[in-house]
């Protein structure tokens, strides 16, 4: 017995058959949840724009091109009703003038270099809460283009072009955004590394 | 530690400008505009508290710190150019490094070990009933809206007009009739739906629980399933009973909006069972001796439908009709929720061929029977009397 795929409970849900609805809602639960705290910084955030992402879903259900693949399309989706819901409630990045400033500049531009950052092997992150918290304070701390393309790009994994589709921007900001994304987390990540081993 | 942004306070607008013009002036405040002069040293003295230096160099000192940190915020971090090249080709390699080219592999590695800091980094898993508050909302959206009543107003009416307006009415409610009592029964038909969807995560919790068993009463089963409320350890609706004396599902979960008779008041604690037929809302697929496992049925097998018309024609003595539809949605069809979890309305009691509603037995009989239903649109000499058990992958639902 093969497992229907998402695209094909999506087809039977606009068919009538609401129960395969809720078996995408439940299939994308956690995955969705993890995506939507990460971008909004807040776990109550997310609870209520994964319910908003799914009433999109449905009411944008005729548009839905079946070729196409779901989850990049629920995920985009998601993205958007997260972006709005942010600006609703006034979210705004401020700077902390308080972080440490970076050194090691070089002509004006500031390269990282990837292979000096310290990131923990994986059996010592999956189950720290502490350490899961200070990611999300090195995301909240992010511009939210970049804080988007960054975690679209990794719980998708979607190529350059597939992401340009979805987001509908040109392929060069993709590319440079997600450059620029993985480099400022990096960087922030490496400047917590460093000020808490001082 | 990074602060919240929200906590941050914000300075008056003519602070604001005043730190701006100073900045912009790299902290000579005799290049600050005269306007905003004296702000712009009350600024300066009052970020000059922070420097612990001695005073003739402070301003210079903040200043460049100031500026370094704007620089810092404004313009674009870089990767080092190994790395670009290395992401690029770890996102068209597919995000799997083993596949990226030897000489980029390491920073490719490094750039992985990055995404899963973020992406397998636990974060909170939400309230529990998310995925239910969210199909919820999905439901009441698909609902039609209610009409609304506007408030009486304090305005004079002559007769005439109240008739005027008596009859639009009228005739407007004739008109609509039809749109209003389709919309009530689609809105039936979702509420049912959702119900379904509460079975299917119920049945699938359960299933988890009993090493992939539906929900049966009794293990050691026996006589005839068509005894509601009379014989708990016999009846098939205590089978479904199970999942409300359990507390997998609540007792209003298994009870069709689109029956009014339905009880809906039973205390799960102290029966195992609906207390007679006509209270049970829906059919569930009969059970053997054994109960069955969800793994040896088809994915597309029906478990739990509206509930059958034809138990009802056969407990009442009547002829029974093969291709009735389930009373509760008017006659109109039944929705029907099979073991993959997915819900099916149908419009006829067939599925691919398989008349949910009677065992295999009495299907093939009917077969025989077929010039007798094709002249009459019935058949006699044929019920149920409770002892009938499906074929294996047969489809048979009842109570």
């Amino acid at each position: 017995m093969s497992t229907p795929t998402d695209e094909q409970l999506f087809d039977r849900y606009r068919g009538g058959d609401l129960g395969s609805l809720r078996t995408l809602i439940d299939r994308h639960h956690d995955a969705l949840l993890r995506f939507l705290t990460r971008l909004t910084g807040q776990p109550t955030f997310a609870d209520d724009v994964f319910q908003e992402t799914f009433l999109q879903i449905h009411q944008s259900s005729d548009t839905f091109d079946s070729s196409r693949r779901f989850r990049p399309w629920l995920f985009t989706i998601a993205a958007n009703k997260a972006r709005d819901y942010l600006r609703k409630k006034g979210r705004r990045r401020t700077l902390d003038l308080s972080a440490p400033v970076d050194a090691g500049r070089d002509g004006g531009l500031s390269f990282v270099d990837l292979l000096e950052v310290s990131i923990p092997p994986p059996d010592a992150r999956l189950e720290s809460q502490e350490l899961s918290q200070r990611v999300q304070g090195v995301l909240d701390d992010m511009p939210l283009p970049l804080r988007e393309i960054l975690l679209l790009a990794y719980f998708q994994r979607l190529s350059y072009l597939q992401i340009a589709d979805e987001l509908e921007i040109p392929l060069g900001t993709v590319k440079s955004r997600l450059h620029s994304a993985v480099a400022t987390f990096a960087r922030k990540w490496k400047l917590i590394a460093e000020t808490d081993v001082s | 530690m990074i602060r919240d942004p929200e906590d941050h306070p914000h300075l008056s607008p003519d602070d604001a400008r005043a730190l701006d013009a100073l900045i912009d002036a790299s902290f000579v405040l005799d290049a600050v505009p005269t306007a905003l002069r004296e702000r712009a040293s009350r600024v300066a003295s009052l970020l000059g508290l922070l420097d612990a230096g001695p005073a003739p160099v402070h301003e210079t000192r903040l200043a460049e710190s100031i500026l370094a940190r704007i620089d810092a915020a404004s313009s674009p971090l870089e990767l080092h150019p190994d790395d670009q090249d290395a992401l690029d080709a770890y996102v068209a390699a597919g995000f799997q490094t083993q596949k990226v080219a030897a000489s980029l592999r390491p920073r490719a590695q490094a750039i992985e070990a990055l995404g899963s800091l973020i992406a397998e980094t636990p974060a909170p898993a939400g309230r529990a009933d998310l995925a239910e508050r969210t199909f919820s909302r999905v439901l009441n959206a698909a609902r039609p809206a209610p009409i609304p009543i506007g408030r009486a107003t304090t305005s004079r009416f002559r007769m005439a007009d109240l008739v005027s307006v008596a009859a639009m009415l009228l005739i407007g409610v004739s008109l609509l009739w039809p749109m209003i009592a389709a919309g009530r029964d689609r809105a039936q038909r979702l509420a049912c739906a959702s119900n379904f969807g509460t079975v299917a995560s119920a049945l699938g919790v359960y299933a988890n629980d009993f090493s992939d068993a539906l929900p049966t009463a009794t293990a050691s089963f026996g006589g005839s399933w068509i005894e509601v409320g009379k014989d708990p350890t016999r009846s098939n609706s205590a089978n479904l009973f199970t999942l409300a004396r359990a507390d997998y599902a609540s007792i209003e979960s298994l009870t069709c909006p689109g029956y009014e008779k339905a009880c809906r008041k039973v205390n799960c604690r102290k029966v195992m069972d609906w207390p007679q037929l006509d209270a049970v809302s829906y059919s569930y697929q009969v059970m053997g001796p054994r109960p069955r496992l969800r793994h040896t049925m088809d994915a597309t097998a029906p478990i739990l439908s509206d509930r059958s018309p034809v138990v009802l024609r056969a407990v009442a003595g009547q002829v029974i009709y093969p291709n009735e539809n389930s009373p509760n949605h008017g006659g109109k069809g039944q929705g029907v929720l099979r073991n993959d979890g997915s819900l099916v309305w149908l419009s006829t009691p067939h599925l691919e061929k398989d008349n949910i509603w009677l065992p295999a037995i009495i299907e093939q009989a009917l077969v025989v029977a077929q010039d007798q239903l094709a002249r009459t649109g019935k058949v006699q000499g044929f019920t149920l009397i409770g002892n009938e058990l499906p074929a294996d992958q047969d489809a048979f639902l009842a109570p």
